[in-house]
């Protein structure tokens, strides 16, 4: 493995993945190389792994890893339909926003079937202990959130991601994209009353 | 509301940077990592399946498979082609195909024939694909196995054939180029013109004269050495690279062509015999041919620099300071370098000194004199076969010299001779006036 990541040292470098690092990156994992797998994986799993804590607050070894695998099998399994090469990376991102939507609904349904109301801690250990209350306060208002609207609002305001990123993460219309991120942000800030820990930040200024 | 609103990006941000924060702290990142490239690059990759339900997986399946299916029937009926890979000899050479994987079957050569006159030849048991065919921009990247190719030059044309991480810029030349992705060993083979092979070790590129070969290992071990002659238009008489170099490289002993050297040859073979002074050149170019580049350039300073610089020809100066080069030696280079240019100044091999030295240079951090030595070239030898390259780098190191008018010139002019060059983004970021770093530098 150290090998195969030696073979793409590019990989490592942001500025030679532009549209001609990405078509040949692309094309080596149409191709199979042993050496572009090492390289997606090098270059993106930061990136996957982000995305995916984003939107479900944490990054577990055990869970997120394997949702981390399971972005990877995906887009190593469907890189054939890739139509442009050189959106890789929104289209990674579109799967691991795909990713985090599924284990989003397979924990609402464990949860309703085990009666485990309980929401992971958030991932947020260097913050103060404000933050934290923050973080887990947001989250749990993720949960009562529908998927449809949760996501896209997670993805722009954690992500800081722009209306544009936003619609093509998440398979949305531009306009589609707005109306579910208005509604979301309508039913987000209601919610919000209900926990102490984010009244500091509504009631700001 | 919209104070509110101020207050929650706040909170926002302060969130994604504890994320961020969570994220960079130390951790199983390599280790991780290593296992999830092994489960790709493994026989069949599979996503776990643990806690998701078999049905929801068979089911998933079984739809990932219908869809398949008829994807498969789609392309068959609509895109008659798209899947007829040339697998045999095609006669003459077929126009050269976009996009599919080329597989030249064990027993069959296949070539290919481009719109400029250019063929490009998959020899048996090979593997690759045309990545671009346009009028003045082709790609073919070879996956495994061995290529044979007989670029037409044209002016302003570019061709690169990629192999792994290596590029091989090729201006009209004649070439052979094998590829071992699994042992990751490139071996390139110049029998006519020049080329310039750089990316993954190779940094910014390491140029290759008629008569050479090119040997370089993702280990770092780079060596150049005379090229054995061709025993066909194909060369496929020669021993296959791609195994015969996966020994080299394991072995770290490089293969000089068996008593078959070519009749040009980089080490100075084919020079008239050196003078007294420099007694010790066949000892330096013995070690130089078997890759011992620092321990060739001790040799040959042991003997006496000054000596040898003034009793080289043109060939052996060019020879001694690619040791020196890559000995690691860049004072000694350039030293050598200058040596030729001034005592060679009409030689052809003159150019190829002068864009090693604007190389030097600009690795020296020394822009300014790089552009000097570059545009030195492009004056001198505007039609030679670093021509493209040295107008590229130019156009790289008047931008990183700061000197924005020179940027400008040097980036139009090289728009004009070269619009879908390597250094096209680059020349048109300068003429358009933001910030160079903006376009990857190639």
């Amino acid at each position: 493995v150290e090998r195969l990541l030696r073979i793409a040292p590019w990989a490592d470098d942001p500025s030679a993945m532009d549209d001609a690092g990405c078509e040949r990156l692309v094309a080596g994992l149409r191709a199979r190389e042993p050496w572009a797998s090492a390289a997606l994986v090098h270059r993106y799993r930061g990136h996957v792994r982000r995305v995916l804590m984003r939107l479900l607050g944490s990054d577990e070894p055990g869970d997120a890893g394997e949702l981390v695998q399971d972005v990877f099998v995906r887009a190593w399994r469907g890189v054939g339909r890739l139509e442009r090469p050189q959106a890789l990376k929104a289209w990674l991102t579109h799967i691991a926003v795909f990713t985090a939507r599924g284990a989003i609904r397979r924990r609402r349904r464990r949860r309703w079937l085990t009666l485990f109301a309980e929401v992971p801690e958030p991932e947020v250990a260097w913050a103060g202990p404000e933050m934290k209350e923050a973080a887990h306060a947001v989250y749990q208002i993720f949960e009562r959130m529908p998927d449809d609207e949760r996501i896209p609002f997670a993805f722009r305001n954690l992500e800081g991601a722009s209306l544009e990123e936003t619609a093509e993460a998440c398979g949305m219309s531009f306009a589609t994209v707005r109306r579910r991120l208005a509604r979301a942000e309508r039913r987000f800030h209601k919610l919000a009353r209900e926990y102490e820990a984010l009244t500091p930040w509504l009631e700001r200024r | 509301m919209s104070d509110r609103r101020d207050t929650m990006e706040v909170m926002w941000e302060r969130l994604r940077s504890a994320q961020d924060q969570a994220l960079a702290a130390p951790g199983e990142d390599a280790p991780a990592e290593r296992a999830l490239v092994t489960q790709l690059t493994g026989p069949r990759p599979a996503r776990r399946r643990s806690s998701r339900g078999w049905g929801r997986l068979r089911a998933l399946g079984l739809g990932l498979g219908l869809a398949s299916s008829a994807a498969l029937v789609a392309v068959l009926f609509l895109v008659p082609g798209a899947l007829r890979r040339p697998a045999g000899p095609i006669a003459g050479g077929a126009p050269a195909p976009s996009g599919p994987t080329l597989v030249a079957e064990a027993g069959s050569e296949l070539p290919l024939r481009f719109p400029d006159g250019s063929t490009v030849t998959f020899l048996p048991g090979s593997s690759g694909q045309v990545l671009r065919r346009e009028a003045a921009n082709a790609e073919v990247e070879i996956r495994g196995g061995r290529l044979e190719a007989h670029v037409v030059h044209a002016p302003g044309v570019r061709w690169v054939v990629r192999a792994g991480p290596f590029r091989v810029h090729v201006t009209g030349t004649r070439f052979g180029v094998d590829w071992s992705a699994t042992a990751g060993v490139l071996a390139v083979t110049l029998r006519e013109g020049s080329v310039v092979v750089d990316g993954g070790v190779l940094g910014a590129g390491v140029p290759l004269r008629a008569g050479q070969r090119l040997r370089v290992g993702l280990d770092g071990v780079v060596r150049t050495e005379p090229a054995p002659l061709a025993t066909s238009a194909g060369g496929a008489g020669e021993t296959t690279e791609a195994g015969a170099a996966t020994a080299a490289a394991s072995s770290g002993v490089g293969r000089v062509g068996s008593g078959t050297a070519a009749a040009i040859d980089h080490m100075g073979h084919g020079g008239p015999p050196a003078a007294g002074g420099a007694r010790s050149e066949p000892e330096w170019r013995a070690l130089a041919e078997r890759g011992a580049y620092r321990e060739a350039l001790r040799v040959a300073e042991r003997a006496g620099l000054e000596a040898q610089l003034a009793a080289l020809d043109a060939r052996g100066l060019l020879a001694l300071g690619d040791v020196a080069r890559y000995a690691g030696a860049p004072g000694t280079a350039t030293r050598t370098f200058e040596r030729l240019v001034s005592r060679f100044p009409r030689d052809r091999l003159a150019g190829d000194a002068v864009f090693s030295l604007g190389r030097l240079c600009f690795e020296d951090g020394r822009a300014d004199r790089a552009a000097v030595w570059f545009a030195r070239y492009v004056q001198r030898w505007p039609g030679g076969p670093l021509a493209e390259q040295a107008a590229g780098r130019l156009v790289e190191s008047t931008a990183k010299a700061g000197q924005g008018p020179a940027a400008r010139r040097a980036a139009r002019s090289y728009l004009q001779r070269a619009p879908q060059g390597t250094y096209a983004a680059l020349a048109r970021s300068i003429l358009e006036g933001r910030d160079p770093g903006e376009a990857a530098s190639p």
